[in-house]
C-alpha cells in the first residue's frame, strides 16, 4: 500500500450532509442471518450489532468465510434471495430495513444504499453494454429519458475517472481493464448519490498496482459525496490507511471493535493479533515466530460453544467454553472485544519480540 | 403392375384377416380363397345406386404416373381407368376374359390367327381441350408411343412382341428417343373406325388381354406429340380422357387436378355421353378425389372406417383395424378378394446342389408351407398354394385347385421330413441329408413378415444338412442387386411373388418360368429354369385361342412346373380393401380394388 | 463482423460441396437397388432397362455423372445452378420443384410448433426455475420425463384418436390430411393445430427444462445480485438480466434444431397428420427408390443444418459481445 492520500477520520464531513450527529447513518443491532443446510442451520452471522456514522468509513475485516459480505448483503436484504433466515435489525437513518417488504427495500437499493462488489467482471451483466447498466441503475430509481439517463451515466464515468466516457458507454464489460470494469461498478453504485456505499472487497480481484487507485477513489467520492463507507476488506494494510473504524469479525460474531487507531496500537483480541501478525511486511523480513494462524476456522453449522476462536487459540483457557460479550475491556469506551484474558495478559502474549504484534504458533 | 413393392404393405392387411378370428370356420367359407361370405367382395351395384356425390379415396402414396403409356402399377390402375377407355375391359366380376370397351365387340379374328382387328365405337370423345371423336389412329398412336424411351411402358415389349414390326420399331425408337413415336409395321388404322393387328405368330389371347390394359387408351397424336418429342416424354402433364372422368383440367390441357403426392381431383368428363357411347359403367359419382399422403395406415384406415364417403387406395388396413372393423363395422365396410397373386421361394436350378431336381423335390418335401403361409397371417391370408396358377385366374382348377398337383412331395403342406429324406437318398446322400459341400446362400427381404418367412424356411434347410448363409437386405435391392440378376443370383430367394398383368395364366408362369425369359438384367426367371419340354409347351400354349383348351394346357405346364420344384409355392394372397359405411362399394375383381365408375354414395 | 460472415459464407459453401458429394457417393457408390431397373417394370427386357438408362443418364461412368451432377448443383452449366436432377417417378418432375412445393407445408409445420415450443418453454422453464420445487416445476418435471420418452409418433397417434374430427373420441381439431383440404392460410393453421402441438409438445418440455436449468444457473450469477442491488424490480431482474442471458444458449439450440426439422425431423409428424412436406416426401421417395429425389432432398436438408448453424452463428455475435471480436 503506498497510496491512499489522506488516512481515514472524523473530519472530512462534507457542506452537503448538515444534518446534526444525533443517531448513527447505520446501526446494526443483534443481527443473526442463518442458512438452512442439509447438515442443519449455517450461521453465518451470529448477533451482529455495529453502528456507522455519516461521512465516516467502517472497515469489517476478517477471513475469507467468517460473514463479512453475507452482513453487506443483508444490508440490502439480498441474502433473502439465496434463502437466508434474517433477524435483528438494520437500521438505515432510524429506519428499519429488515422488516421492509420487497417494493420498499428495493427503492432503498442502489437509491440510498449502493454496493461495490469483489469481482467486477462477474457483477456486471456480460452481455449489456456499461452504459445500459449504468443508465439503468438511474432509470431504476428516477423518472429520467434515455437521454437524461445517459448524460449522467456519461458524467458518472468521467466522476470515476473513466477517460473517454461518452465512448465507454457503448462497451461491453469484457473490453474493458480490471480497474476500469471496477470504476463502472463504482458509477452504478454511485448513480443515486447514496448515502451509504458498501464495498465489498472492492480491490482484491484486481492487479496490485490498480488497488491502490480504487482504493483512493473511493475514498476520494465518500469525502465529496459525504457517504459513509462501509469497507469489507481481509486487508489490514487497507484499513490502515482508509478507515475510521474497523470491525473484526471471525465465525459470524464480531471479536473486536473500535477507532482504527486504538486497534492497531492496542489490540485486545488474539484474533487481531492474528491478523496484524499475519500482515506481510515487505520492509521486513517475516519473523519466525509470527507465523499464520494455525487451524482452520470452525464450521459455522455447529460453532464451538463460547469463544469460536477457542480451538484455534493459543492461549484459551477455562472460562473459554463462556461466550465472552462483546465490552469494553481495555479502559477506552469505544473499543470493544470478546475475550476474556486481562488486558494486562493481553499485552504480555501479543509481543512477539522486537515490538511487534503477533500471535504465537498453537502448540 | 409395376409394383412388387406393394406386395410388402397388401401382406398387412392380409394377415390381419388370419387374426380377426373368423378364419377356419369352414361352414362360413366361400369357394377355395377361404373368404368367408361376410368378407365378400360385391361386384354389382345394388339395385338403388343413384347418381351423385363425391368419393374420396384415401391413399398412402402417389400414382406412379399420369400418363396411361408408362403406368405399371395396380393403384394407378384403379384411378386412371375410371378416366380411360380401353380396346377391352374388365367389368367388376370379369375373371376369365375382358370385355369390349373402346371395341364395339370382341375383335374379329382370322382364321390362321395372325390378324386382330377392332371396331372402333362411335361418338366416343375426348375431353376438352382436344374435344373430337377418338378414332383407330389415336390408339394405333397410343401403343406406339409406349415404345419410346421416354415412356417405356413395362409391359408392351412381353406382350406384343409378336406383332409384325415391332422389333423393328423398338430399334427405332432406341435410336431416335425424340423423334416421335416409331410406326410399328402390323398395326394399322384402317380406317378411323379400324385397328387392324397383324401377328407373327398366333398370340392373340395375350395380345386380347394385353390391350385391356391402359396402353390402349387411346392418345391424340396432334396434341401430344411435341410432348412426346421429350425425353422423358410429359405427356402426362395434360393427358386427354375419355372415360366418364377426367383429372380436372384448364384450358390448355394442363392438368390442374392433380398435384404429385397430394391430391388428384377427378371430375366428370363432359364428353363422356355413358351408354349412348356403349360404355358399360354407371359412374354414379359425380367427383372422385384421390387425397394422398396417408402413411400410416392405422389412422387412415380408421378414418376410412368411421368416416363418410371415403374408400381406401393403394392402403390395406392393419392387423388390429381389422380386427376391431370385422367386430364393429357395418356388414361390408371390409372385404376381401383375391388378389390374383402368388408367393415362392426360389432354388437356383443351375448350380449345385439344386441343379439335381431330387434336391429340390426333397427340398419341396421338407418344407411346411403351412408354416410359411403362417409366418405371413394365418388361413385367410390366403390357401396354402401348391402350384402356381392363383385362383380365379384360368388354368388354376386345371392345375388342381388348392390340392395342387397329384405328385408326391406336394401331397404333405405341413410337410414329410422322410420323404424328403427319401428324394435326398435318391440325389446320392446316402444319410438322407446334405453331406459335403452344402453351404446354400440365401438372400431375402429384412422386412417384416419376409424377415421371418425367411428364418422358418432356413431351418427347413438346416434339416436337410444344408448349411444357410442368410443375408436380409431391402427388397428392392434384393430384387435388382441380386434375385433380378443371373449372376447375381443366390441358391434360395425366399422373398418372391409374382402378381398377375391380367387374367391369362401366361402372366404368370411365363416371365417366371420360361427359359426364353431369363435375360442378363432385370430377370423375372428367378430359379433360372430352363426345362425344353416346358419352353416348348408354353410356346404352344401361347397361341391357343379356345378359353377352355388353353386353361388346360397352361394348367398342364403348372404342373410340369411343379414337378421340378424350381421353386416352392406356398401362398395365393387376398386382398382386403375398406369402405365407409354410406358408400355402396362395388370391387372390380380384376384389379382386386374398388371400381371407382361402379361405386357409388347410399347415404 | 461483414468479414467473419462472409468467411463463414464461403466455409458454408465449401461445406455443401463436400456434403454434396458425399451424398452423390453414398447413392452412387454403395451398392444400393438399381433405378434403371426399377423404373423400367418387373418384365422389362435388359435393352429397356438399358434405354432407361440412358434416358436417365444412369449408363454414364460415376464420374463424369458426378461431374454433371455438381455441375448441375453449383454452376450455371448443365442445367444449373440448383439443378437436382429429375424425379424417375412422380411424372419425371425436377426434384427442385417438388423439393420447392413441399417445402412451404414444411416451413409453415415447423415455424409454428417453433412458436408454439418457444412460447411453452420459455415462461414455463423461466417459472419452474424462479419457483424451485413448486408445483409447476414438479409438474413440468414428469411432463418431460413423459414426452421425452413418449415417440411423437405416438403422440401423434393419440392425439388423433383422442381430439381429431375424424378418427377421435372427441371431435376438437382436424385431423390426418386436413391440411390439404384446408383452403386459405388460417384454415391451414388451424388444421395443423394438433401437428404442431404434437411437435412442439416433446421440444417444449426439454426446451423447458433447458431454460430452466440454464436460468437456475444465471440467476445464481453475480451480476443477478448486482441488478437487484441496483433496485431493479425483480421481474425485471428475471426477465432483462436473467432470461437475457439464459437465453443465448437456447437459441443456439433453437437454431440447430429448426435446421434439423426442416432437414426431415418432422418426418414423423408429417406422416402421422399428412402434412405433405418435404419429410413426408422423402419417405415416399425412400419407398420408391427414387434415390435422384431422396438425394436431392438430402442435400436440401443439409442446407437448411448447415444455413442455420450459420445464422446461429451470427446470430450469436449479437447476442453475446464478447464472441464478436475473434
Amino acid at each position: 500500500m503506498n497510496a491512499g492520500p489522506e488516512q481515514g477520520g472524523g473530519e472530512h464531513r462534507t457542506a452537503r450532509d448538515p444534518e446534526p450527529v444525533s443517531e448513527p447513518l447505520l446501526e446494526i443491532l443483534d443481527l443473526r442471518v442463518g442458512f438452512s443446510t442439509a447438515a442443519g442451520e449455517l450461521k453465518a452471522v451470529d448477533g451482529l450489532s455495529l453502528a456507522l456514522d455519516r461521512g465516516q468509513t467502517l472497515a469489517l475485516v476478517g477471513e475469507s468465510g467468517c460473514g463479512k459480505s453475507v452482513t453487506a448483503l443483508s444490508i440490502l436484504g439480498l441474502t433473502r434471495y439465496e434463502g437466508g433466515e434474517v433477524s435483528g435489525r438494520v437500521k438505515l437513518g432510524g429506519r428499519d430495513l429488515v422488516g421492509l417488504g420487497e417494493g420498499e427495500l428495493r427503492r432503498v437499493r442502489g437509491d440510498e444504499i449502493g454496493i461495490v462488489f469483489q469481482d467486477p467482471l462477474t457483477s456486471l451483466h456480460p452481455l449489456r453494454t456499461i452504459g445500459s447498466q449504468i443508465a439503468e441503475a438511474v432509470r431504476v430509481h428516477r423518472t429520467v429519458g434515455a437521454g437524461a439517463a445517459r448524460a449522467r451515466a456519461t458524467e458518472l464515468l468521467e466522476e470515476v475517472g473513466i477517460p473517454e466516457p461518452e465512448r465507454r458507454l457503448g462497451a461491453y464489460p469484457h473490453e474493458l481493464s480490471g480497474g476500469m470494469r471496477q470504476r463502472a461498478m463504482i458509477a452504478i453504485a454511485l448513480a443515486n448519490e447514496p448515502r451509504l456505499l458498501i464495498a465489498d472487497e472492492p480491490t482484491t480481484a484486481l492487479d496490485v498496482t490498480v488497488q491502490a487507485q480504487i482504493l483512493a477513489l473511493l475514498d476520494r467520492l465518500r469525502r465529496e459525496l459525504g457517504m459513509a463507507l462501509l469497507l469489507i476488506t481481509h486487508d489490514l494494510a487497507v484499513v490502515a490507511e482508509v478507515a475510521d473504524e474497523v470491525a473484526v469479525m471471525y465465525a459470524g460474531r464480531i471479536v473486536e471493535r473500535g477507532p482504527v487507531e486504538r486497534v492497531f496500537a492496542d489490540p485486545q483480541h488474539p484474533y487481531t493479533w492474528g491478523l496484524l501478525g499475519s500482515v506481510p511486511r515487505p520492509d521486513r523480513p517475516p519473523p519466525p515466530r509470527l507465523a499464520q494462524i494455525g487451524g482452520q476456522p470452525p464450521s459455522l453449522v455447529s460453532p464451538p460453544a463460547g469463544c469460536h476462536f477457542r480451538p484455534r487459540c493459543p492461549h484459551e483457557f477455562g472460562r473459554c467454553v463462556e461466550v465472552p460479550g462483546l465490552d469494553p475491556r481495555s479502559g477506552d469506551s469505544r473499543h470493544l472485544d470478546r475475550c476474556w484474558l486481562e488486558p494486562e495478559r493481553k499485552r504480555e502474549l501479543r509481543a512477539a519480540g522486537d515490538g511487534r504484534i503477533g500471535l504465537e504458533a498453537r502448540g | 403392375m409395376r409394383s412388387m413393392l406393394r406386395w410388402a404393405t397388401m401382406a398387412a392387411g392380409i394377415v390381419a384377416l388370419a387374426l380377426s378370428g373368423c378364419g377356419g370356420d369352414d361352414d362360413r367359407a366361400t369357394g377355395e380363397t377361404g373368404i368367408p361370405d361376410q368378407f365378400a367382395a360385391p361386384t354389382a351395384p345394388p339395385d338403388d345406386a343413384r347418381p351423385g356425390g363425391e368419393l374420396t379415396v384415401i391413399a398412402a402414396d402417389d400414382i406412379d404416373f399420369m400418363d396411361p403409356g408408362a403406368t405399371y402399377y395396380q393403384f394407378t390402375y384403379m384411378v386412371t381407368t375410371a378416366g380411360h377407355r380401353t380396346l377391352m375391359a374388365w367389368r367388376p366380376d370379369d375373371t376369365d376374359a375382358p370385355s369390349p370397351d373402346l371395341a364395339e365387340d370382341d375383335p374379329a379374328i382370322s382364321d390362321d390367327g395372325l390378324v386382330i382387328t377392332f371396331a372402333i365405337r362411335e361418338g366416343v370423345r375426348f375431353s376438352p381441350p382436344v374435344d373430337r371423336e377418338v378414332t383407330a389412329a389415336d390408339v394405333e398412336y397410343a401403343i406406339e408411343r409406349g415404345l419410346l424411351p421416354g415412356v417405356a411402358n413395362g409391359y408392351i415389349p412381353v406382350y406384343l412382341s409378336d406383332v409384325v414390326g415391332f422389333a423393328a420399331a423398338e430399334a427405332e425408337a432406341s435410336d431416335d428417343p425424340t423423334g416421335g413415336a416409331p410406326d410399328i409395321a402390323g398395326i394399322t388404322a384402317v380406317d378411323d373406325r379400324t385397328l387392324r393387328i397383324e401377328l407373327k405368330r398366333p398370340t392373340s389371347a395375350t395380345v386380347i388381354q394385353a390391350l385391356s390394359l391402359p396402353i390402349s387408351a387411346p392418345v391424340p397424336e396432334e396434341y401430344a406429340r411435341e410432348h412426346d418429342a421429350e425425353n422423358p416424354s410429359t405427356y402426362g402433364d395434360l393427358v386427354a380422357f375419355t372415360g366418364p372422368y377426367m383429372v380436372a383440367n384448364d384450358e390448355g390441357g394442363e392438368l390442374t387436378g392433380y398435384t404429385p403426392g397430394r391430391e388428384i381431383e377427378l371430375v366428370r368428363n363432359p364428353n363422356w355421353d355413358g351408354e349412348a357411347s356403349g360404355d358399360f359403367r354407371p359412374a354414379y359419382l359425380d367427383s372422385i378425389r384421390i387425397a394422398e399422403g396417408f402413411d400410416d395406415t392405422a389412422s387412415a384406415s380408421r378414418r376410412i372406417l368411421g368416416g363418410s364417403g371415403q374408400v381406401n387406395g393403394d392402403i390395406s388396413p392393419p392387423p388390429t383395424v381389422i380386427r376391431d372393423a370385422a367386430e364393429d363395422s357395418e356388414p361390408g365396410q371390409l372385404v376381401a378378394s383375391p388378389s390374383g397373386g402368388n408367393r415362392y421361394i426360389t432354388l437356383n436350378t443351375q448350380v449345385p446342389p439344386f441343379d439335381d431336381v431330387d434336391v429340390r423335390r426333397a427340398v419341396f418335401a421338407a418344407t411346411d408351407r403351412v408354416a410359411l403361409r403362417n409366418t405371413r397371417g394365418g388361413e385367410l391370408i390366403g390357401p396354402v398354394a401348391s402350384h402356381f396358377i392363383p385362383p380365379e385366374i384360368p388354368g388354376f382348377e386345371e392345375a388342381g385347385g388348392v390340392a395342387g398337383p397329384d405328385l408326391d412331395f406336394v401331397a404333405t403342406p405341413e410337410g414329410d421330413p422322410e420323404l424328403a429324406a427319401e428324394y435326398m437318398r435318391s440325389a446320392g446322400f446316402e444319410s438322407g441329408r446334405c453331406e459335403g459341400d452344402c453351404e446354400i446362400s440365401v438372400i431375402g427381404d429384412g422386412s417384416s413378415p419376409s424377415r421371418e418367412t425367411t428364418e422358418v424356411f432356413v431351418d427347413t434347410l438346416e434339416q436337410l444338412g444344408f448349411e444357410p448363409q442368410t443375408r436380409h437386405v431391402d427388397y428392392d435391392v434384393m430384387l435388382t442387386r441380386f434375385c433380378n440378376s443371373p449372376e447375381q443370383v443366390p441358391h434360395v430367394c425366399p422373398s418372391i411373388g409374382w402378381l398377375k398383368d391380367f387374367n391369362d395364366p401366361i402372366s404368370i408362369l411365363q416371365p417366371t418360368f420360361d427359359g426364353g425369359a431369363i435375360s442378363d438384367a432385370g430377370n423375372t426367371n428367378l430359379s433360372l429354369l430352363d426345362f425344353p419340354e416346358i419352353n416348348d409347351a408354353m410356346a404352344e400354349a401361347a397361341l391357343i385361342d379356345d378359353p377352355d383348351e388353353r386353361a388346360e394346357a397352361w394348367g398342364g405346364i403348372d404342373t410340369m412346373i411343379v414337378e421340378q420344384a424350381p421353386a416352392i409355392p406356398y401362398t395365393w394372397d387376398n386382398q382386403v380393401n375398406i369402405r365407409s359405411d354410406d358408400v355402396a362399394g362395388v370391387i372390380n375383381l380384376f384389379n382386386a380394388n374398388w371400381d371407382l365408375a361402379f361405386t357409388s354414395m347410399s347415404g | 463482423m461483414a468479414r467473419f460472415v462472409v468467411r463463414r459464407l464461403l466455409a458454408a459453401l465449401a461445406l455443401l460441396v463436400v456434403v454434396s458429394a458425399v451424398v452423390f457417393a453414398i447413392f452412387n457408390l454403395l451398392p444400393a437397388a438399381d433405378p434403371a431397373e426399377l423404373r423400367a417394370g418387373k418384365r422389362a427386357s435388359p435393352e429397356q432397362i438399358e434405354e432407361v438408362r440412358q434416358t436417365y443418364g444412369l449408363d454414364d461412368p460415376v464420374l463424369v455423372r458426378f461431374g454433371r451432377y455438381m455441375a448441375g448443383v453449383f454452376t450455371p452449366f448443365e442445367g444449373g445452378p440448383l439443378n437436382l436432377g429429375t424425379s424417375i417417378f412422380s411424372d419425371n418432375e425436377p426434384v427442385l420443384e417438388i423439393v420447392l412445393d413441399r417445402l412451404p407445408a414444411t416451413i409453415f409445420l415447423v415455424a409454428g410448433a417453433v412458436v408454439l415450443w418457444i412460447g411453452i418453454a420459455i415462461p414455463v422453464g423461466v417459472i419452474s426455475a424462479v419457483r424451485r420445487r413448486s408445483l409447476l416445476d414438479r409438474a413440468t418435471m414428469i411432463a418431460t420425463l413423459a414426452f421425452i420418452s413418449a415417440p411423437v409418433f405416438w403422440l401423434g397417434l393419440v392425439a388423433l384418436y383422442l381430439l381429431a374430427d375424424d378418427v377421435g373420441l372427441v371431435s376438437v381439431f382436424p385431423g390426418i390430411g386436413a391440411y390439404n383440404d384446408a383452403e386459405g392460410l388460417l384454415a391451414k393453421a388451424w388444421a395443423l393445430v394438433l401437428p404442431w402441438t404434437v411437435l412442439a409438445l416433446a421440444t417444449a418440455a426439454i426446451y423447458a427444462r433447458y431454460v430452466r436449468s440454464e436460468m437456475i444457473d444465471v440467476m445464481g450469477e453475480d451480476y443477478i445480485r448486482t441488478a437487484r442491488a441496483k433496485g431493479v424490480p425483480e421481474r425485471q431482474v428475471i426477465l432483462r438480466h436473467g432470461l437475457r442471458s439464459a437465453i443465448t444458449p437456447v437459441v443456439t439450440l433453437l437454431g440447430l434444431d429448426v435446421g434439423l426439422l426442416l432437414a426431415g425431423n418432422a418426418i414423423l409428424t408429417e406422416s402421422v397428420f399428412n402434412v405433405p412436406g418435404v419429410g413426408r416426401e422423402v419417405v415416399d421417395a425412400i419407398g420408391r427408390s427414387d434415390y435422384e429425389l431422396i438425394q436431392g432432398i438430402v442435400l436440401f436438408g443439409a442446407f437448411f443444418i448447415i444455413a442455420f448453424n450459420l445464422v446461429v452463428d451470427v446470430l450469436y455475435t449479437y447476442l453475446d459481445p464478447r464472441v464478436r471480436r475473434r
